[in-house]
């Protein structure tokens, strides 16, 4: 299955464009989504997921079209959805809860339904807490109530919105792992702005800025984008004179080691690095760059 | 809908959905068994809790309660559509309202604290019983139409039920001015209480319900908006 | 100094979040709608006309005809704004900052009550302007001021007091429909109707005990005559209670904060 997304536009009341002529081709597998926030992820996620409507473009999610009611409840059939900010609903127990999210995803067949419910409660390590009331749960025990809901209906089509945001590292890894476990076979779409997430777990990606596709393709391919523009510099302190973005300060006592990316005024004194999808994350989000970029692409 | 389904809708409206109407019929009869005696005045009062305060206790709820949703964004993902998940929620509301009327009526009915409009007073039963039913369902009809249309356009439950509230203390206050005035009728929602001897009651209570019928329908198109449904007005959260 | 200062700066944001919402003026559209149209009706009434108030007790009947209504939206629109703390989980973070909940809650009740004043206060200046075009006596305007202090004012404190505390216990919209019943009630229904009612007494928010001991006018509830005294005792009980419930509420709000 694929997702193609064809010159999508999104403008809200107010005149705010949060979409300007998106084009993107998802395939099978995990794509990860990165960019700043107000980039318009989760504008996009939601449309992809029938909750808005665009204001043009077009969206081919398989065979069906996102365009019309009909395509978008097919979509919502073979959906999962784990929203940004998870709303659940404290009083009821996390088991009560899936259960009652596989009946609005049209599991009506309770036993098979129940037995679904256990299976995930299994897989997110949620069995032994499945009675408690999800107002007793932590931040990061929603979070899995939030991934196995969206597993009931073993979704072709996944899309978490920054699934990690708040969780400590190792429920992030776990995380991570799960998901790439679910990329198998369906296409998993994470959005995200934590660029280590998508470092993990993902061979292509796209980033966004603004409501614009500014890269779109695999996790080496944007790796290299900063090549040749990422510098370690030892000094007294002095922040490193150029056209730089200081990613990392780290305070040695007598020195200070700085890791930047850009274009040094005096690259004698600094270390070539090899850049990290972070790094090259960064050199793309300068906007001195990113015009010229997406016209090479 | 499957009866799993709702059991959990029921459990998400809460008690205190379903105790209101009842706590607003208990007490009323409460304080006017303590306060007075008279049968006019407890028929009168007890007319007046049924066509007034349970319609309003309704609206105010739905207001509240119905388009209200902790996860509404995961709701708006389901191939199971909201608007019908709204629609089940704000049905059972009203019909716990209506049980609770219909069974508060029928206890007026056989104690005779029973006070009828004029023009229905030489009835024959059933119909009497059945047509007096139209003194709360038209009033409960048109607000909660009108609660839900405020909570829609508004986005804020509190004031929403506020202007439920403040609608009443209008209709109340100013019955006159609608008891007066031909083309109010048609939003006139108190005439028990205030005019039960009118000869255009029954056309009143019918045309309450095309008037709420509107509201019905604008609820309708408003439900389908899921940019609406997401958005909250500011300082409403 | 600080306590001051925390408290004003607390005023001034609840003022400017309660002032911004569209609900509250959308409520006080549609009262203005109402007592003009009322208000129309009072001074074309020829018992009106024949009774020769001054301009004093016609400014103070005019006061008694907006505050029928006008308090009811305040109280309405008030009993959300401790509960949104909870809502929005802004609490866990006020918690933790160096200003006590005293100094919170005081700078809450009154920004938020200053705010739904204000437009409460617009509303009756629409009326009185209407007067004045009707009647053409300027002097209506302070008088009306005047009457606004005496007879609104400690009313708009006991409801907004009882507003602000009551939906801490009780289910919003509960709290919304029992003060809507109180209200009218408490405040509307006559004495004469046969129901017990509060109505008359030195506990009548309205303002209608105040109106009548030291204007010498009644509001449309019919409560007869009440002396100085009786204005003087009502306006230290609605004062009082107020304070009374205020304090109940930090008692309570420091309780719980304890508990957990």
């Amino acid at each position: 299955m694929q997702i193609d997304i064809d010159h999508l536009n999104k403008v809200y009341r107010g005149g705010v464009h949060a979409l300007t002529d998106i084009d993107l081709a998802i395939p099978n597998g995990m794509f990860g989504l990165l960019g700043p926030n107000g980039a318009g992820k989760t504008t996009l996620m939601r449309i992809l997921a029938g909750i808005l409507r665009p204001t043009s473009g077009t969206i081919q999610v398989g065979e069906h079209d996102g365009n019309t009611e009909r395509g978008r409840t097919a979509i919502k059939r073979i959906l999962g959805y784990l929203p940004q900010d998870l709303g659940v609903y404290p009083d009821l127990s996390a088991r009560e809860f899936l259960d009652y999210v596989g009946i609005l995803k049209g599991l009506d067949e309770r036993k098979v339904r129940r037995q679904r419910v256990e299976e995930l409660l299994e897989l997110v390590s949620l069995s032994d807490v499945a009675s408690r009331k999800l107002k007793t749960f932590s931040g990061g025990m929603k979070r899995r109530v939030g991934i196995a809901q969206a597993l009931l209906n073993d979704p072709q089509l996944l899309i978490v919105d920054e699934p990690t945001a708040g969780l400590d590292p190792e429920e992030r890894i776990r995380f991570r792992n799960l998901l790439s476990d679910l990329g198998g076979d369906r296409i998993v779409l994470l959005s995200t702005h934590i660029v280590e997430d998508i470092a993990q777990t993902c061979r292509r990606l796209a980033i966004m800025n603004k409501g614009h596709i500014t890269f779109q393709g695999s996790t080496e391919d944007l790796a290299n984008e900063a090549r040749g523009k990422v510098w370690t510099i030892t000094s007294s302190g002095t922040k490193p004179a150029g056209d730089v973005t200081v990613v990392s300060t780290m305070n040695m006592g007598a020195t200070v080691q700085y890791r930047v990316v850009g274009e040094l005024a005096d690259p004698s004194g600094a270390t070539p690095t090899e850049p990290s999808l972070e790094d090259s994350y960064v050199w793309l989000m300068r906007e001195k760059r990113s015009p010229a970029l997406s016209a090479a692409h | 809908m499957t009866l799993d389904r709702i059991r959990y809708e029921l459990r998400l409206l809460g008690k205190p959905v379903f105790l209101t109407p009842v706590l607003v019929v208990i007490g009323f009869a409460l304080l006017l068994a303590i306060a007075n005696r008279n049968v006019t005045t407890v028929a009168r009062s007890m007319g007046a809790s049924l066509e007034v305060l349970l319609p309003m206790a309704a609206g105010v709820v739905v207001a509240t309660v119905a388009t209200y949703d902790r996860a509404i964004e995961l709701q708006l993902t389901m191939p199971r559509k909201y608007h019908h998940t709204a629609n089940a929620r704000f049905l059972f509301i009203l019909l716990w309202s209506a049980v609770v009327s219909l069974l508060t009526s029928f206890l007026l009915y056989v104690t005779s604290y029973w006070r009828l409009p004029v023009l229905i007073a030489h009835w024959d039963q059933p119909w009497q019983f059945l047509t007096w039913q139209l003194t709360w369902l038209s009033s409960t009809l048109w607000l909660v139409a009108l609660g839900l249309v405020l909570s829609l356009l508004i986005r804020s439950r509190s004031a929403s039920g506020a202007l439920i509230c403040v609608f009443s203390v209008a209709e109340l206050y100013f019955h006159d001015v609608f008891m007066n005035n031909s083309m109010l009728h048609p939003v006139y929602l108190f005439p028990l209480t205030f005019s039960p001897d009118a000869s255009y009651w029954l056309v009143n209570r019918i045309e309450l319900l095309g008037t709420a019928a509107v509201l019905f329908v604008l609820a309708w198109f408003l439900l389908r908006l899921p940019e609406l449904l997401l958005s909250h007005s500011p300082g409403e959260e | 100094m600080d306590s001051l200062k925390i408290m004003w700066g607390v005023l001034r944001y609840e003022f400017r979040m309660q002032i911004r919402r569209p609900a509250l003026w959308l409520a006080f559209l549609c009262f203005a709608f109402l007592i003009v149209r009322s208000a129309t009706g009072m001074l074309d009434n020829p018992y009106f006309l024949q009774a020769h108030l001054s301009a004093l007790q016609l400014a103070a009947s005019l006061t008694l005809l907006t505050n029928w209504l006008a308090p009811l939206g305040v109280g309405i629109l008030l009993a959300d704004r401790l509960s949104r703390d909870r809502r929005t989980r802004v609490d866990e973070l006020l918690n933790t900052l160096p200003g006590t909940l005293r100094t919170r809650l005081l700078g809450k009740y009154l920004g938020t009550t200053l705010a739904s004043l204000t437009a409460a206060l617009l509303l009756h200046l629409v009326v009185m302007a209407f007067a004045i075009w009707q009647t053409g006596n300027f002097l209506l305007l302070p008088l009306g001021l005047l009457c606004y202090g005496v007879i609104v004012l400690p009313g708009m404190l006991f409801v907004a007091a009882f507003s602000l505390a009551c939906p801490v216990v009780i289910w919003l919209p509960l709290y919304q429909f029992l003060f809507f019943g109180y209200w009218f009630w408490g405040n509307l229904l006559s004495p004469h109707s046969g129901l017990p009612t509060l109505n008359g007494t030195i506990f009548t928010p309205i303002g209608s005990v105040i109106g009548a001991g030291f204007f010498n006018v009644g509001s449309r509830g019919g409560t007869g005559s009440s002396s100085a005294v009786d204005g003087i005792a009502s306006l230290v009980a609605l004062l009082g209670i107020a304070i009374l419930v205020l304090v109940a509420l930090y008692q309570f709000l420091r309780w719980q904060q304890a508990r957990q």
